[in-house]
């Protein structure tokens, strides 16, 4: 079968035909398109990395994806707003601010570091530990908690030092 | 042997002894080293237009066979040597033994004899490598070759080089004005009371040695630099050439002595580019310059002084050639301890499953004795040979002090030039005993670099041509008369004769060995066969540009392959420039999607190194979603399903089932039971096509597909009512 009809099976939404409303008393969404109107869904990433406003919708109950979104910033405010609320718990990636301390011990490392989250100290091994794609980094900890540095070169000089010594 | 210059290499000798029986062209010749006693020896084989004749230019016996007598010729292999044999009217006769290490020169013989006896080859305008097929090597590479292939990736950086040169030299020139400032301290300040002078002495010290430290690291820093260019563009031009070459290469090179010239080699070459050559002419320049000082100053004590120099050259390469066996023993004991780790490390589950953990412990304990033992011998022979050398220089120094002492008593040498006198020695040794160490490390490196040439040199069999075609294919499949081997003389498939219509499933069958996958591997230009053609929509695979091809062609193998990166990464494979809407579209249609998600980063999580993160299953389904965003028009499955369990069979069914819809499907399957949906069936036995047909035809037929599915299904159905119990 052709790449066409399975892309058909996506369902690839029209982010000006879409509303999203935030369920408080059931922590999901209703998705409202053009013709239809699906309660109880929750917000996937399936590339939490490289493209993270892909928005897969998945239905919890009948536990079927409805839609997907290539781009959740273009929506209307109020829908994006309430998408976000859902995304930031579902997605806690701290954003690393500062390094501390990266020390090696083994064959780990550990790191102390200041994120927009607070103070964290946390272990990683090897190298699929840490992802570079030009100027962000993702690393996932030993428990695979996920952190990101956003911009690498915009980081102060120490903490850059740290990474570039010891990584 | 094997290329047409090679006729040129047959010795004057033989030629001799040609010349009176050979009235026409030779067109191959090959050298055996088994005489016609059975004894090693050399012994040719030339075949000339009409005459096959073997020649022994020890015993001068020489003797032919027309080729018109001869109906065909094959080699026989047999174990540590084979033989070259012909059919003739009076039936088979021996033409001449070999051993093993001539097998390829005399399988080409036995090709170049049948083609023309069987009259497949005009002899007119023939060229070698029509006859034999041979595979090109790169062949023994000249010297004054490799000197100026080195010289071309220093070219582009040669004002580092000059830079490096030019420090080299001053830092030279610097570390011999020391001594001769120490003459001066001595001899004026300190003897002569000239006290004046004393700051500017230690200020010119100061200020020399201040010059040495910065220039020094100003070389190391240009010569490191330097090294780093050339081994950046070294290796990316290798590995471009390495990605150009064809699997013919790569079956006859492993992978292992691959990755060695590409790795070792390539950084022998650079510290031969830039330390090495640099060490060797600043060494040189060194034992010149200090030669001619301390000569000058004293020829009668410089004399003496060069008591210890025949030690240093003698004992030198003389150590180096005892310890290189004690080295190399030393090395092989730590190589058993290291591979004992490999195999019992990973394996640690039958060690206990056989409660071997003893013995292991045991295993380990020898070869750690062993390998104490052999460093205790490098040490030991160290301890010869050093504390020696080091004595001889000190009895030269020893020597000059003595006969110099007497000079300065005498007055004729004052106190600062013998001081002097002794520093320069010294320095003298240095580069002496650095060109004894070097010659060695140099010769190596400059083999490192034929061998890194060498590869560069081999040309890629199957290349586009000027006149090769692109076009969308409809996924018509013709095999005509194909036959091929990847030895050339010894076919893996033959004859192969096989028609298929676009959007058919054709399964092919056969027991192990028979050629399966070796179609596919034809079909996808991996190889040439060395008979016949094959097409795709009535066109001659040879004529299609090689992207064109296996950009159409969807291969899923039985073990698929995945590299290190993210599943994205590995689904979007095939066509980088996918949108994420496209690769997760795949993936859901290759039962990808549920465990994706379920990853820690879903499809950004990275699958380690050969996919080793993901089961087998997973791996096969992330391969079938590569294959679905390409979208070929053609699809190999090569037995995509064997190696997989029951519950993820259904799911990559369903997934091959999405992936196979409207294409060409070649199904290369040892279950027999996957293959009753193929709309036809061809059996291949020896390389051979046996049978063709639908699973009905072929059952009724009792032919060996029936044979080996009743022997499966026998198999299967014993097997499973153990499992249910």
């Amino acid at each position: 079968m052709p790449l066409k009809d399975f892309l058909k099976r996506l369902n690839i939404l029209d982010p000006n035909n879409v509303r999203i409303i935030y369920d408080g008393r059931s922590d999901s969404l209703k998705l409202i398109t053009a013709d239809s109107l699906f309660a109880n869904i929750i917000p996937l990433k399936p590339f939490p990395i490289t493209y993270p406003n892909f928005i897969i919708f998945r239905d919890v109950h009948r536990n079927v994806d409805v839609g997907v979104l290539r781009d959740y910033e273009e929506l209307d405010p109020d829908s994006k707003r309430n998408l976000q609320i859902l995304l930031n718990k579902m997605y806690f990636i701290p954003k690393i601010l500062k390094i501390m301390k990266i020390e090696t011990s083994g064959d780990e490392f550990i790191w102390e570091i200041i994120t927009d989250r607070g103070f964290r100290r946390f272990r990683t091994r090897g190298r699929m530990s840490i992802i570079q794609m030009g100027e962000r980094v993702i690393i996932t900890d030993t428990k695979d908690n996920v952190y990101e540095i956003e911009n690498i070169w915009k980081m102060d000089e120490k903490s850059r030092r740290e990474m570039e010594s010891t990584l | 042997m094997g290329e047409e210059d090679d006729k040129s290499d047959i010795p004057d000798e033989v030629a001799v002894l040609l010349r009176r029986i050979v009235d026409d062209e030779i067109i191959y010749s090959a050298v055996s080293d088994i005489d016609e006693d059975g004894k090693f020896g050399e012994r040719w084989l030339i075949i000339t237009k009409s005459k096959i004749l073997t020649v022994n230019p020890s015993t001068k016996k020489v003797r032919y066979l027309p080729l018109s007598s001869v109906v065909s010729a094959q080699v026989k292999d047999y174990v540590g040597n084979a033989e070259l044999v012909v059919e003739t009217g009076d039936g088979v006769r021996g033409i001449i033994r070999f051993s093993r290490a001539c097998l390829e020169d005399f399988y080409n013989a036995a090709r170049v004899i049948d083609k023309i006896v069987k009259g497949e080859i005009s002899l007119e305008d023939v060229s070698l490598s029509d006859l034999t097929g041979a595979f090109r090597r790169g062949g023994r590479v000249k010297k004054s070759r490799t000197f100026k292939w080195l010289m071309g990736y220093l070219k582009p950086h040669i004002h580092y080089t000059i830079l490096a040169l030019i420090l080299s030299l001053i830092i030279t020139g610097l570390n011999l004005a020391p001594p001769y400032l120490m003459k001066i301290l001595v001899d004026d300040v300190f003897v002569g009371g000239n006290i004046g002078r004393l700051p500017f002495i230690v200020g010119v010290l100061l200020l020399t040695y201040a010059a040495n430290a910065v220039l020094g690291a100003a070389q190391n820093y240009t010569l490191t630099y330097l090294g780093q260019k050339v081994i950046y563009s070294m290796r990316v031009k290798v590995y471009e050439h390495l990605q150009r070459l064809s699997l013919g290469f790569y079956d006859k090179m492993s992978s292992g002595r691959i990755m060695s010239r590409v790795m070792d080699d390539i950084g022998r070459v650079q510290w031969f580019l830039t330390w090495g050559t640099q060490t060797m002419l600043i060494s040189v320049l060194q034992v010149l310059g200090i030669g001619i000082i301390i000569f000058t100053m004293n020829p009668y004590l410089a004399l003496f002084a060069l008591v210890p120099v025949p030690f240093i050259i003698v004992g030198i390469p003389l150590f180096r050639r005892k310890s290189h066996k004690i080295y190399h023993k030393a090395w092989r004991r730590w190589a058993d301890v290291s591979s004992l780790l490999w195999d019992t490390i990973p394996g640690v589950v039958i060690v206990k499953t056989f409660t071997r953990e003893r013995f292991e412990v045991k295993r380990l304990v020898d070869k750690m004795k062993d390998l104490v033992k052999a460093n205790l011998k490098v040490t030991k022979l160290r301890l010869q040979f050093f504390p020696l050398l080091g004595f001889a220089m000190s009895t030269g120094t020893v020597i000059v002090w003595w006969i110099g002492g007497q000079e300065v008593v005498s007055g004729t040498l004052t106190v600062g030039s013998l001081i002097a006198f002794v520093n320069y020695m010294w320095m003298f040794y240095g580069p002496i005993q650095t060109m004894s160490n070097i010659f060695e490390p140099l010769q190596q490196a400059v083999t490192s670099s034929e061998r890194v040439l060498e590869i560069m040199q081999v040309e890629p069999d199957i290349k586009d041509s000027r006149e090769s075609l692109e076009f969308n294919f409809k996924g018509e499949i013709t095999f005509k008369d194909v036959s091929f081997g990847y030895n050339p003389y010894i076919p893996v498939v033959s004859k192969i004769n096989l028609e298929i219509k676009p959007g058919e499933k054709v399964g092919i069958v056969g027991p192990s060995g028979s050629g399966k996958t070796t179609l596919t591997k034809l079909l996808l230009r991996f190889y040439d066969p060395t008979e016949g053609k094959i097409f795709i929509d009535g066109v001659d695979i040879r004529r299609i540009k090689l992207r064109c091809l296996r950009s159409q062609i969807g291969l899923v193998l039985q073990e698929p392959l995945l590299f290190y990166g993210s599943i994205a990464y590995n689904i979007a494979y095939g066509k980088l420039d996918a949108k994420p809407e496209e690769i997760l579209a795949a993936a859901k249609a290759a039962n990808v999607h549920e465990f994706a998600m379920k990853q820690p980063l879903a499809y950004d999580t990275n699958v380690g190194d050969r996919g080793w993160r993901l089961s087998g299953g997973e791996r096969q389904r992330v391969a079938i979603a590569r294959a679905i965003l390409t979208e070929p028009k053609i699809l190999i499955l090569d037995e995509a399903t064997s190696s997989v369990d029951t519950l993820t069979e259904k799911q990559i069914q369903e997934a091959m089932d999405n992936l196979t819809e409207g294409r060409t499907t070649i199904i290369i399957a040892h279950r027999l039971s996957t293959l009753q949906k193929a709309d036809k069936i061809v059996v291949l036995n020896k390389g051979r096509i046996v049978e063709v047909g639908s699973h009905e035809e072929l059952m009724a037929r009792g032919g060996l597909y029936s044979q080996l599915y009743k022997a499966q299904f026998f198999r299967e159905g014993m097997i499973a009512p153990i499992i249910r119990r």
